[in-house]
């Protein structure tokens, strides 16, 4: 039973990293909004400290904290950047010389 | 969007487009501001000689020389867009050679954080105050002394402020009898 779950644990990871930098399209657009309402609150929050301490640098160390928050949720490819993940079926493995990757007119006989 | 590195330049590429927005709306917010500020000035032991300036012309130049009490407060400057302050003390004069001269005697750099509300006494001038030419400081008797500074923001007008309030200075004949 360890053996099995060790064997379904590799799959799994063998399964993930093989294309681990993969997002699909629903990821993109959600890193995209995330990270601009992450550094807008930032931003205006920044902005509303800074002006109450009465210091600039306030402000952009927390625009900074911001930047590196959406940096830190976006930049890598985290599952929840992969909503589509269930849905994309992936076509099985060819071998090199498997017909179906040539053109009909090359196809060998 | 699809690579880590296009994730890396869209993050970064809006952090600046938020970062231009605060700063142009501190700037908005701190245009505005009134920075001119009373001082109060008196001076001292005025005297008027004939002396030849070591970086200048052979021929003698007037050269005054004066110790000055100064007192600003400058503390209400420093809001959270102004990081330095350039002050220095201007003399304002006319002689017969030139309508108008100006020449500064002494300056002092504050930056934010340090003493902001200067008292100084019996100060004496950081830098030799020559006439340009000789005869045009001897019985002058309307040198207008006045502090003027550049506030340094972090984002906005590098302003030139004269202060209100400054004194005048009457100068009588040469100390030293040597011509």
């Amino acid at each position: 039973m360890v053996l099995g779950l060790i064997q379904e644990a590799g799959d799994w990871l063998n399964n993930y990293m093989g294309r681990w930098w993969y997002v699909d399209y629903k990821g993109q657009a959600r890193a995209e909004n995330m990270f601009q309402v992450i550094l807008i609150l930032s931003g205006v929050i920044g902005w509303i400290y800074g002006f109450l301490t009465q210091s600039m640098q306030n402000g952009m160390i927390v625009l900074g904290g911001g930047a590196a928050l959406s940096s830190v949720l976006t930049i890598p490819p985290w599952f929840w950047l992969r909503p589509q993940e269930n849905e994309l079926k992936w076509h099985e493995e060819l071998e090199e010389d498997d017909p179906k990757l040539f053109p009909s007119w090359e196809k060998q006989e | 969007m699809n690579g880590i590195l296009s994730r890396l330049n869209a993050v970064f590429a809006f952090g600046m487009w938020v970062c231009t927005g605060m700063t142009f709306l501190t700037f908005l917010v701190t245009v505005g501001i009134d920075m001119t500020r009373p001082h109060d000035l008196a001076i001292h032991n005025a005297k008027v000689s004939l002396a030849r300036d070591p970086h200048g012309p052979n021929a003698k130049q007037d050269l005054a020389s004066f110790t000055f009490d100064l007192e600003v407060d400058t503390t209400p400057l420093f809001h959270w867009n102004n990081k330095q302050l350039f002050m220095y003390l201007l003399a304002e004069y006319e002689t017969h050679q030139n309508d108008i001269n100006q020449v500064i005697v002494w300056d002092k750099i504050i930056m934010r954080g340090e003493k902001s509300n200067l008292q100084i006494k019996n100060k004496p001038l950081k830098y030799k105050f020559f006439d340009d030419g000789a005869g045009g400081l001897k019985e002058n008797s309307d040198i207008k002394l006045t502090l003027y500074y550049n506030t340094v923001p972090n984002a906005g007008l590098l302003r030139i402020v004269k202060a209100i309030g400054g004194t005048s200075l009457a100068l009588g004949d040469y100390a030293s009898k040597r011509i």
